[in-house]
């Protein structure tokens, strides 16, 4: 009886470890999904100021301060 | 005759007397861009660069060897960050003309660099003129190139200098005019005289230290690796 009582006990105690376990993995994953985008929108940023006629210093900055953007947005809504 | 070129000789002698040193504060206005403003990827940002534009101040402080123009210290927030990238803003001028010598400090996510460049403008000097305040001021024009990765691109800079101010200087490095350029448009970003003072004294005027001495080329290359994300 105490056998199965053990039993019991220590399947819902892995579940419960489980499962907890799965939430931290999926948290780490948004994490780098909103990363990726900022940096997306770094290179984006600069080649469309590169096509409408900016410098490189120019286009640097300005892409610079939309990755800025994006991160602390992003931060913001975390 | 003569009487009148000996009148006019002595009149320019005592202004020149009178002005040995100089400090003019400029605003910032970024206008619509017909480029900037349509494209997708760009159009917000510019947007916010134009409402930001409106809190930066600027400064020039000369004497009559040497010059200074930097952006004045501003809290920043997003707007205000957009518009020193659109504007290069926050790059600053160091010129000796004694010397010969020009110096621009470039800092930014790259870090903070001094270039040492040897940059002058073609001025086509027109004949149409402006009343800015209380001076008569001449129109002059150019093009600034930029030649980037995708190709050569030519925008137009139009200058109003005042000659009854005798210095050859302007916002953003800008030199050559017969008098002090008191409203500057590069592209659609205008550079515009808020406060003038003149004065007799001899300013001193020292060259800033910051930022590692580098070449144009090497800055250059600095700026086409990408940079490092912090996350």
């Amino acid at each position: 009886m105490k056998k199965v009582f053990f039993s019991a006990v220590a399947l819902v105690a892995f579940s419960f470890a489980g499962m907890a376990n799965e939430i931290e993995e999926k948290k780490v994953e948004t994490v780098e999904t909103k990363s990726v985008g900022c940096h997306t929108v770094y290179l984006d940023t600069y080649q469309s100021a590169i096509d409408n006629g900016a410098n490189i210093t120019q286009a640097g900055n300005v892409a610079w301060a939309a990755y800025k953007s994006c991160t602390e947005n992003v931060l913001t809504k975390a | 005759m003569l009487g009148r070129i000996i009148v006019l000789f002595i009149f320019i002698g005592n202004l020149s007397a009178q002005t040995n040193s100089l400090s003019v504060n400029y605003s910032l206005k970024i206008g619509f861009d017909e480029s900037f403003s349509k494209n997708d990827a760009l159009k917000d940002y510019y947007a916010l660069a134009q409402k930001g534009a409106q809190a930066i101040k600027l400064k020039l402080e000369a004497n009559k060897n040497v010059s200074y123009f930097a952006m004045e210290d501003i809290i920043k927030n997003e707007e205000i960050d957009f518009a020193i990238a659109f504007a290069e803003a926050s790059t600053s001028y160091f010129i000796d003309v004694k010397k010969d010598q020009k110096t621009k400090y470039e800092s930014g996510f790259f870090g903070e660099y001094m270039i040492e460049y040897q940059e002058t403008t073609p001025w086509k000097l027109e004949n149409e003129t402006k009343q800015i305040g209380s001076y008569l001021c001449y129109k002059a024009t150019s093009e600034q190139v930029v030649v980037n990765p995708k190709k050569t691109f030519k925008h137009p800079i139009v200058a109003w200098y005042c000659p009854s101010i005798p210095f050859n200087i302007g916002p953003k490095g800008y030199t050559g005019l017969p008098g002090l350029i008191l409203e500057l448009q590069v592209r659609n970003i205008i550079w515009g005289a808020t406060k003038i003072e003149i004065s007799n004294d001899n300013k001193i005027i020292e060259k800033p230290s910051k930022g590692k001495l580098i070449t144009e080329e090497e800055f250059k290359k600095i700026l086409a690796s990408p940079p490092i994300f912090g996350n």
